[in-house]
């Protein structure tokens, strides 16, 4: 498959797709906060538990992510310019293992000892780096801005990899610093894309990220205690908690968008798997939250007419169509019965966009878009 | 009948059902992973009060989130209370936060399915 980052995307298909292509699990893109990092640790935590990963293999991700997010929020900026200032985390889940990816803004005249620090560490063999580590930390260690390396020591350590990492010139003050570290199992998979791409997966992702003003993006298992975790999180993000109104319509909304998933989608190896999509993103002041998932064929036309007709009416129309919904039979199994699309486009103000993939001859992926404006 | 008190956790709300002294509260969050599910025993608690009600019956909603799914359930227990109503006192207390305005347009709704004026306040 032929990749171009070509900027902004025309459709939330296409986005998907490409950064489906490196085989993206988790981005988040902006102000970090440490009630956020911790808000994303859970997120890793359930959803690797979810995916049933290895006592293994999860102790070393959530080392590997640990450390990340501290280099992210321990350098980050504080510019009013938001190249300078916003931060980027990613996790990328691929056959035999997973890949932690950093971003943050650094200033040029750190490049250098930067740069011979992580080259040192991963020059080194096995037992050097033993050694090293315990020369650093009798050494008192913590010599510069907390770190000394031992972080990085432990990284490589602990990923049995080594370190990744670029720099992007921002301006003759600034540079923006891209990390990543990838965690192998014992059987590396050749084929695996993130094989091939090696080192510019990260800085690829966050420009298809930034260029498409996106600030989270999950992909995974909608179960509910997945979605729990998620919620929590797109909640820590400082760009709904700044604003009071916007965020309660946000939540609301995603509530009602990641429900759907849990209860409606469909699997696609077996029926009690909820693979999905979840995307914020942010244009002129308009906030989309995204949400994708499998339906069966056999589904769609009642649900591209029932979104349809939601879109149709007018205020006084959809408010007496949400009264009539609540009051339909109480006790059918499924749950939302149609109120949940009512409620979107109530609390939106904005028509529900749908984009649609086809999958397979019984399954299509149908995107789903609300839009805020505030 | 026994107090019914069950504390919030990060998707249920905080319970506090005391047929005793009338009171009936719901609060924090309800994103209940099955809506039919967790109201089911709180709906029959209030259908088991109604058999010998207390002459003054109040009743306090004040969420920060509720999915639909639940909101349907609520409005089950609600019209339970607008039955009650017809011959003893009910207050219906729907709480918001200050600024929520879904939440306090959610409550508008609901009352206007009622034969009841709910008391609104924003706390």
């Amino acid at each position: 498959m032929q990749i171009t980052n070509s900027g902004k995307y025309s459709s939330i298909a296409e986005l998907f797709r490409v950064l489906n292509h490196y085989q993206l699990n988790y981005a988040y893109n902006g102000d970090f906060t440490n009630d956020l990092t911790e808000r994303i640790l859970a997120l890793a935590e359930t959803n690797m538990d979810v995916e049933s990963e290895s006592l293994k293999i999860k102790k070393k991700v959530y080392f590997i992510i640990v450390e990340s997010l501290q280099n992210i929020t321990r350098h980050q900026g504080s510019s009013k310019d938001a190249r300078l200032m916003d931060g980027f985390f990613s996790i990328h889940k691929f056959l035999g293992g997973y890949l932690v990816g950093s971003g943050n803004a650094i200033e040029n005249n750190h490049i250098k000892p930067l740069s011979e620090k992580l080259d040192k560490v991963n020059s080194m063999s096995a037992d050097e780096l033993k050694d090293y580590q315990k020369e650093v930390l009798s050494a008192g260690g913590f010599s510069e801005k907390g770190g000394a390396g031992l972080g990085l020591i432990e990284m490589v350590r602990k990923s049995g990899n080594k370190l990744q990492y670029d720099f992007d010139k921002i301006d003759d003050k600034n540079s923006y610093f891209y990390f990543q570290s990838k965690i192998t199992d014992a059987q590396p998979h050749e084929n695996s894309e993130i094989e091939k791409h090696n080192h510019e997966i990260v800085k690829s992702v966050h420009k298809a990220v930034t260029e498409n003003n996106l600030k989270i993006f999950f992909q995974g298992q909608f179960k509910h205690e997945n979605v729990r975790s998620l919620l929590s999180m797109a909640e820590g993000s400082i760009y709904l908690t700044e604003k009071f109104e916007f965020k309660k319509t946000s939540v609301a909304i995603m509530i009602e968008l990641l429900q759907n998933i849990s209860y409606h989608a469909a699997g696609i190896n077996s029926s009690d798997e909820r693979p999905g999509l979840f995307m914020v993103a942010d244009n002129n002041n308009v906030c989309s939250l995204i949400t994708g998932n499998y339906i069966e064929n056999f589904k769609i036309d009642a649900l591209i007419k029932k979104i349809d007709f939601v879109n149709s009416l007018d205020d006084a129309a959809i408010e007496k169509l949400y009264l009539e919904t609540i009051m339909l039979d109480h006790n059918e199994v499924k749950q939302g019965a149609g109120l949940g699309f009512i409620d979107i486009r109530i609390k939106s103000k904005n028509k529900i966009e749908v984009e649609m993939v086809p999958y397979t001859d019984d399954k299509t992926f149908i995107i789903i878009k609300a839009n805020i404006s505030y | 009948m026994a107090i019914l008190d069950l504390q919030a956790t990060e998707d249920l709300p905080c319970v506090l059902f005391d047929n005793d002294k009338g009171i009936f509260e719901i609060s924090k969050r309800s994103l209940p992973e099955n809506a039919i599910l967790f109201y089911e025993p709180l709906i029959e608690y209030v259908n088991e009060y109604l058999r010998s009600p207390k002459e003054e019956t109040n009743v306090v909603f004040h969420f920060d989130y509720i999915s639909t799914s639940s909101t349907k359930q609520i409005m089950k227990m609600i019209l339970l209370f607008d039955q009650l109503k017809q011959n003893k006192k009910v207050n219906l207390n729907w709480n918001y936060d200050k600024g929520d305005v879904d939440m306090l347009q959610t409550g508008k709704r609901l009352e206007q399915l009622t034969s009841m004026k709910f008391i609104f306040n924003e706390v």
